[in-house]
């Protein structure tokens, strides 16, 4: 039995204002091409490729550039802050209330009204305050929110792979040169210019490849969830074959017979 | 001493005497001229660097108010700006300079020379807004105008107050050793533009000497003219009818006739003594017979 994975409709809560480079959204399990005046949604995720980049205007005010290789998943958060799922790439943030959370692989940086520079590269992280202030919360080993600290305007932070946290009272050179130019300015804001609400084309399903980063990161539960459907695909299912031992509630999906009821042994009278 | 001679030096006298008076008048005036030309031309430089000061406070600083933040630009610095404004002015006119020169600078290029201190100090210690003064360069003599650079604003604050207080880019770029310790109205340094006199004051030369040149060519053109005038119609006439009345004063009456046509004075003078000769030969005559 496969799980039907369409995606409901969920909340609009921002529009792309801004698309240079080749950049696209998954909506379900649907990559779309992004262009300028898509809505956001809920469960979105949004992919800059290699030096694209992509800005997002959200309702509350709060506008987010992603640049590439990177991507943005836009988690369903039911109140509070906007929360984001940032396991590559650049963003910077321009926070306003509620404001944002910036969850990446090493920790996650909360900002109401800062002004924040973010850049993850897997499990290695660190984030320059531009403005205002943000909070950098731990993670603990089971995954929740650990030790909180404060970082105020003009402090860098870095949690290296392999080593610990280590902060400055500003942003090193070799974050500044390695950063997107137009960090280094203020997000234009486009929302007024967005009157239209051009229609998304769609690009393809998502494959196993595109999948497996997602499968594998903190929202993995979710992603199981959201991507069983893809398994109805011969080739999606043919590459989670080999390794769905790591998707435990895709076994049972790829391997039905396995949880077929046992025939009940015949008794002789 | 002949009439010639004493026409001559009298008007030579008059022509030395309106020479030297009109050659120091103008030279006076086309000194002052030129004076008054080299400092508005460092007022107009002057001008155009606090624009530029305006300019890149107002508009320039703060579009990159947000870069500064990630890597110190000096773009955004008044003074800078003005000065780089200037260097490229300096491109084609290379002996006009102007220097924010500043006791205590950030930028150690503003760092005030001693002549330059001298002129900061005072507007530190009196009220005066303006200093102008000559001073001799390796191009030539100068002309200098300064004004004060005064804490009028607490964004130069931002930067100037305290090492703690100053942008940590700014800190990286320029150090933490110079350009603090500032405090509101104090005057700071001092703005000097310093423009070369040597060209406006050469052509006030030229000038000089080609209108002086101009009035000599016509006092010798009027000299000669006069001279000229005065023999063919004074002086030859004259003594042609005194040569006539000196030969007949001694008798000899066939010395020449007294004739003119001119109606002028000497016309009618030489008419005069032609019947004045001819009564005289006629009472010879009366008296012989």
């Amino acid at each position: 039995m496969l799980v039907s994975g369409a995606a409901t409709a969920a909340p609009e809560i921002g529009v792309v204002t801004l698309v240079e480079g080749e950049a696209r959204l998954l909506r379900g399990v649907t990559w779309y091409k992004l262009v300028p005046g898509a809505r956001v949604e809920e469960g979105d995720i949004v992919e800059a490729l290699d030096r694209a980049q992509a800005q997002l205007e959200f309702t509350a005010g709060t506008a987010v550039n992603l640049v590439g290789a990177g991507a943005a998943y836009l988690a369903p958060a039911k109140s509070g802050p906007l929360v984001l799922t940032l396991p590559n790439g650049w963003l910077k943030v321009e926070a306003k209330a509620p404001g944002v959370r910036v969850r990446t692989m090493a920790f996650d940086v909360v900002t109401a009204d800062g002004i924040v520079v973010i850049r993850a590269q897997g499990p290695s992280v660190d984030f320059f305050v531009e403005g205002g202030s943000a909070k950098l919360v731990e993670l603990s080993a089971a995954g929740a929110d650990g030790v909180t600290r404060d970082a105020k305007r003009g402090e860098y932070w870095a949690k290296p792979a392999t080593s610990g946290y280590t902060t400055l009272p500003r942003a090193p050179r070799v974050f500044v040169d390695a950063m997107p130019r137009h960090f280094s300015d203020a997000l234009p804001a486009l929302t007024a210019r967005m009157k239209s609400k051009p229609v998304l084309v769609v690009d393809h399903e998502i494959t196993y490849a595109e999948a497996e980063p997602w499968l594998a990161g903190r929202d993995r539960a979710v992603f199981e969830r959201r991507f069983a459907s893809r398994l109805r695909d011969p080739a999606f299912r043919k590459a989670v074959e080999p390794v769905v031992a790591r998707y435990p509630s895709w076994d049972r999906l790829v391997h039905p017979e396995k949880y077929a009821p046992k025939p009940v042994p015949a008794t002789g009278k | 001493m002949k009439l010639i001679w004493k026409f001559n030096l009298v008007l030579l006298g008059i022509f030395v005497l309106g020479f030297l008076i009109a050659g120091y008048i103008s030279y006076q005036a086309l000194q002052a001229n030129a004076r008054e030309e080299i400092l508005q031309n460092a007022r107009l430089m002057m001008e155009a660097a606090l624009s530029t000061r305006n300019y890149t406070t107002t508009q320039v600083k703060p579009l990159l108010e947000t870069q500064v933040k990630y890597k110190f630009l000096p773009q955004t610095v008044p003074a800078y700006a003005a000065t780089e404004q200037f260097n490229e002015l300096r491109k084609k006119h290379p002996d006009y300079t102007y220097k924010e020169a500043t006791l205590n600078p950030t930028n150690p290029r503003n760092r005030a020379a001693d002549w330059e201190a001298d002129v900061v100090h005072i507007f530190r210690n009196t009220s005066t807004t303006e200093v102008v003064g000559e001073r001799d360069t390796p191009s030539g003599r100068a002309l200098y105008l300064s004004r004060p650079i005064q804490v009028k604003s607490k964004a130069c604050l931002d930067c100037h107050s305290t090492v703690d207080a100053a942008p940590k880019t700014m800190l990286d770029l320029y150090g933490n050793a110079n350009g603090f310790g500032w405090k509101m109205d104090e005057v700071i340094g001092a703005q000097i533009v310093s423009v070369p006199m040597a060209v406006p004051i050469e052509r006030a030369r030229k000038t000089f000497t080609a209108f002086m040149g101009s009035l000599a060519a016509v006092f010798v053109a009027i000299f000669v003219l006069l001279n000229v005038m005065l023999y063919t119609m004074v002086i030859r006439r004259v003594t042609q009818l005194a040569g006539i009345a000196d030969q007949v004063s001694l008798g000899n009456m066939d010395a020449g006739e007294f004739k003119t046509n001119s109606k002028d004075e000497i016309g009618v003078l030489t008419g005069a003594m032609g019947r004045m000769k001819a009564s005289l030969v006629q009472a010879m005559k009366m008296l012989e017979s």
